[in-house]
C-alpha cells in the first residue's frame, strides 16, 4: 500500500493519535498524583525525569502543574481524540462504507496527516524549552498567555498548523463522500456514520480557521508587540506591564477561540455517535431506528453548532443582549442531542442483543453521554452557571462527554472493526477485562468531582483546595480518584496486550482485501477539483471573517479609534485587480497574472519597510496591529495563488496538462481564488482608508 | 442600579463593539452554511430526479 492510501493514512492517524492518547494520559496520571498528595515529594524516579526545574526536592511546582494541566488538555482534545475519531476512523472507514477505491486527494491527504505529526511533535516538545510547554490552560486565555513563556509560542504555532491540516481533511472527506460514492448511494441512503463524519468534516472546515486568526493575533501579541487582547491599564504582579500600546480585547481571544471551542466538541461527539451507530445496529441486529431524524439532528446540531459558542462566556459581563442569545441557542441544540441518543437507545427495542465487547462499550456510552448531556443542561443557563462556572462541576461535565463517552465510541469502533484491519477479531474476554475495569475506575473518577465542583471547589488550583476550608472536605476524595486513575491505566494494559498480540499474529481469513472500486462515473471529472476549492474558499471566508471581525470588534469597542490611514494603496489595489484580469487559460495570461501578483506581494513588502522607516509598527496602536496583521495574512494568500499560477503556466503546462479537462479544471478554479483575493483586498482598503 | 462600568463610555463601546464583532462572525458563518446548504439541497434535488427517470 502506498503511503497515500487512505487506509495507510487511517493507519497512520490510529497509531500517532494513540500515542498522543499514551501522552495525554501521562500527563493527566502526573496532575493526579499532585492533587492527591499536594505538597509532597514524588517519587524519586518520577521527580528525577521531571527535573529540579519543574520539582525541586521532588516537590511539583505550581508552574509545572499549569503546564500538565494545559497541554493535558490540549493533547487530549487536539491531537489524541479528534485525530482518532476523525482522521482515523474517517479515513479508514468511510472510502470503504460509499465504495470509494481512495479519498478524493489522496497526497492532500497524507499531507494533512503528516502536517498533524508535526503540529503534535513541536506542541509537545515544547515540554523542553526554557520555561517549559504552555500554561495557561488548554483555552489559553488572553491576557495571561500572551505574557507567558515561551512554550506558548509552540502551542499557537502547533494549532496553526493543525487547523491547515484539519481543513485539508475536511476537504477531502466531503468531496470524496460527494463525488467517489458507488452509483445509486445515494444522500439519502448514506450510513449514519459517514453522516456523522460529513458533518464532523463541516464543522473543522467552517469553525477551525476562527481560531487559526486567533493564533495569529496572539502570536502577533507576543511577537510583534501589538495589542490585540491587551487592555489599557493592565497590571502584573502589582505593577503596570510596560511596552503595550493598550487598548485591546482579551473576550476578542474567547469569542474566536470559542467559535471553534464549541464546534470542537461536536467534532468530539458526532464521530463517536456514528460509530455507535454502527456498533448497535451490528449487535442488536436491527436497523438504525429513524436514520432519516437522525440525519437530520446530526445537520441541525452541526449548524447550530456555531451559534451557541458565547455559553463559555456567561461569566465575562458580555451584556445581557448576547447572553440571552446565546442562552436560547443553547438549549435548542440539546434538541438534535436528544433526538440522536433516543434514536439509538430506541434501536435496541426489540432486537436481539450480542453483549459482546464493543457493544459494550457502545451501550455504557449512551448513559455516559446523557450523564455529560444533562449536567451542560445548569451551565447553558447564565444563572446556574455563575455558580458553577470554573468548578470541578465543568470538569465532570465535559470529561463525561468526552472520557467515557467518546473515547469509550472509539474503544467500540476498534474492537468492531479490528476484524477489518487483521481478519481476526480481539480476544473477548481480555476486552471484557478493558471494558468493566475502564468503566467502573472512570466513574470513580468523574462521578465525585460533580459533588466537589457543587460544594465549590475551583478547578484550577495545584493543592486540589487543601488551603480552603470549603475544601476540607473533598481533599479524601481526589485521593480516591487519583487510585482510580491508577486503576484505569492498569485496565488499559489487557487492550494494549490485546492489540499487540492480536497484530503480530498472521492475518486471518475474514480481513478486508482493498476491492478495486472505481468511482462513479456519473460526475464530470473535474467535479472533485471544483468543489475542493469552493470548500477551501469556504474555509478561507471563515479565517478572514474572524480577522474582519477582530477588527470590528476592536474598532467598535475603542472609544477613541486613530484616524484613517491616509495614503489610498493604489498601487497595489492595481496590481492585484491586474492580475485577476489578466488570468486566462492562455500561457501567457497566466505568467503576467503570476507577474503581477508576485509585484503585488513585492510592493507591499516595500510600502510596509516605507512605514516601518517612518516609525510606523504593528505595536504603534490597534489601527496598526489590525492594518499590519491582516494584510500579511491577505498578502500570504496573494503568494500562494502567484506559485500556483506559476506553477499553472510552468511544470502542469509543460507535462501535456495544457488541454487536459484537469488543467483546464485547475485553471478556471484558480480564477475563482483570484476573484476571492481581490474582494477581500477592497474590503480591507475600504475598511482602513475610507469608512 | 446599573453597573457602573457596563453603563461607562467605555463598557458601552466595548459591548457595542463586541456585538458587532460577533455578528460579522455569525453573519458570515451563516452565509457559508446556507452556500453549502444549497449546494446540498440541488444535489439531494438531482440524485432524486435522476432516481425518478430511472
Amino acid at each position: 500500500m502506498s503511503l497515500t492510501n487512505h487506509k495507510t493514512v487511517g493507519l497512520q492517524y490510529g497509531v500517532t493519535a494513540l500515542g498522543f492518547l499514551l501522552v495525554g494520559f501521562i500527563l493527566m496520571i502526573l496532575m493526579r498524583v499532585q492533587l492527591a498528595w499536594p505538597g509532597q515529594p514524588l517519587p524519586a524516579w518520577v521527580s528525577s525525569l521531571l527535573g529540579d526545574a519543574n520539582a525541586p526536592g521532588g516537590i511539583m511546582l505550581p508552574e509545572f502543574y499549569n503546564q500538565l494541566v494545559a497541554m493535558h488538555g490540549s493533547v487530549m482534545v487536539f491531537l489524541a481524540v479528534v485525530p482518532l475519531a476523525a482522521g482515523a476512523f474517517a479515513n479508514y472507514f468511510v472510502p470503504l462504507q460509499i465504495g470509494a477505491p481512495d479519498m478524493a486527494f489522496p497526497r492532500l491527504n497524507a499531507a494533512s496527516f503528516w502536517l498533524y505529526l508535526i503540529a503534535g511533535v513541536i506542541m509537545v516538545s515544547s515540554f523542553f524549552v526554557e520555561g517549559g510547554a504552555a500554561r495557561s490552560g488548554w483555552t489559553s486565555y488572553a491576557p495571561l498567555a500572551v505574557i507567558e513563556t515561551k512554550g506558548q509560542n509552540f502551542w499557537l504555532i502547533g494549532i496553526f498548523l493543525l487547523g491547515v491540516s484539519s481543513v485539508m481533511h475536511a476537504i477531502n472527506v466531503m468531496v470524496t463522500v460527494v463525488y467517489s460514492r458507488r452509483p445509486g448511494l445515494t444522500l439519502a441512503r448514506l450510513p449514519f456514520f459517514v453522516w456523522s463524519q460529513v458533518v464532523t468534516a463541516l464543522l473543522l472546515l467552517l469553525a477551525f480557521p476562527a481560531l487559526q486568526a486567533a493564533s495569529i493575533f496572539q502570536l502577533m501579541d507576543r511577537l510583534a508587540g501589538t495589542s490585540f487582547f491587551m487592555p489599557s491599564g493592565l497590571m502584573v504582579g502589582g505593577v503596570p506591564l510596560q511596552g503595550i500600546s493598550g487598548g485591546g480585547n482579551p473576550l476578542l481571544w474567547q469569542h474566536l477561540f470559542w467559535f471553534l471551542g464549541h464546534p470542537e466538541v461536536y467534532v468530539l461527539i458526532l464521530p463517536a455517535m456514528g460509530i455507535v451507530a454502527e456498533v448497535i445496529t451490528t449487535n442488536a441486529r436491527r436497523p438504525l431506528w429513524g436514520h432519516g431524524l437522525m440525519v437530520a439532528a446530526v445537520l441541525l446540531m452541526g449548524g447550530m453548532s456555531m451559534a451557541v459558542w458565547a455559553h463559555h462566556m456567561f461569566l465575562t459581563g458580555m451584556g445581557t443582549t448576547l447572553t440571552s442569545f446565546f442562552q436560547v441557542t443553547t438549549f435548542i441544540i440539546s434538541i438534535p442531542s436528544v433526538i440522536l441518543i433516543s434514536s439509538l437507545v430506541l434501536t435496541l427495542w426489540g432486537g436481539s442483543i450480542t453483549f459482546n465487547t464493543p457493544m459494550l462499550f457502545a451501550l455504557a456510552f449512551l448513559p455516559m453521554f446523557g450523564i455529560g448531556g444533562l449536567t451542560g443542561l445548569p451551565l447553558g443557563l447564565a444563572a446556574s452557571d455563575v455558580a458553577l462556572h470554573d468548578t470541578w462541576y465543568v470538569v465532570a461535565h465535559f470529561h463525561y462527554l468526552v472520557a467515557p463517552g467518546t473515547v469509550f465510541a472509539l474503544f467500540a469502533g476498534i474492537y468492531h472493526w479490528w476484524p477489518t484491519l487483521t481478519g481476526r477479531p480481539l480476544n473477548e474476554r481480555l476486552g471484557k477485562i478493558h471494558f468493566w475495569g475502564s468503566f467502573i475506575s472512570m466513574n470513580t473518577i468523574f462521578l465525585p468531582m460533580f459533588a466537589i465542583g457543587l460544594i465549590g471547589v475551583n478547578r484550577r488550583l495545584w493543592d486540589a483546595g487543601a488551603s480552603y476550608a470549603h475544601a476540607q472536605p473533598t481533599l479524601q476524595w481526589q485521593t480516591h480518584m487519583t487510585y482510580a486513575a491508577f486503576a484505569l491505566a492498569a485496565f488499559q494494559l489487557p487492550f494494549v496486550w490485546n492489540l499487540v498480540a492480536n497484530a503480530r499474529r498472521k492475518p486471518g481469513t475474514g480481513k478486508a482485501e482493498p476491492e478495486q472500486l472505481s468511482t462513479a462515473a456519473s460526475w464530470p471529472p473535474d467535479a472533485s477539483s471544483r468543489l475542493g476549492l469552493w470548500l477551501y474558499l469556504a474555509s478561507a471566508v471563515m479565517l478572514f471573517a474572524s480577522l474582519f471581525s477582530g477588527y470590528v470588534m476592536l474598532r467598535g469597542g475603542a472609544v477613541e479609534w486613530p484616524d484613517r490611514i491616509g495614503t489610498f494603496p493604489w498601487l497595489e489595489t492595481v496590481l492585484l485587480v491586474a492580475a485577476a484580469a489578466t488570468f486566462g487559460h492562455s500561457r501567457t495570461r497566466l505568467i503576467a497574472s503570476h507577474a503581477l501578483a508576485l509585484t503585488f506581494v513585492i510592493v507591499k513588502i516595500f510600502s510596509d519597510l516605507v512605514l516601518f522607516d517612518l516609525g510606523v509598527r504593528p505595536s504603534t496602536n490597534l489601527m496598526w496591529a489590525c492594518w499590519f496583521t491582516l494584510t500579511w495574512v491577505h498578502a500570504a494568500h496573494v503568494l500562494g495563488g502567484a506559485i500556483f499560477t506559476g506553477w499553472l503556466a510552468g511544470p502542469s503546462f509543460r507535462m501535456g496538462g495544457g488541454e487536459g479537462m484537469r488543467w483546464q479544471s485547475h485553471v478556471a478554479a484558480t480564477r475563482r481564488y483570484w476573484l476571492f483575493v481581490n474582494v477581500v483586498w477592497l474590503i480591507l482598503v475600504v475598511a482602513f482608508h475610507i469608512v | 442600579m446599573a453597573c457602573p462600568i457596563c453603563v461607562s463610555p467605555e463598557g458601552t463601546a466595548i459591548n457595542n463593539g463586541m456585538r458587532a464583532g460577533a455578528a460579522v462572525l455569525l453573519i458570515a458563518a451563516v452565509m457559508v452554511v446556507s452556500a453549502i446548504v444549497r449546494f446540498a439541497v440541488r444535489l439531494w434535488a438531482s440524485e432524486r430526479a435522476d432516481q425518478k427517470t430511472a
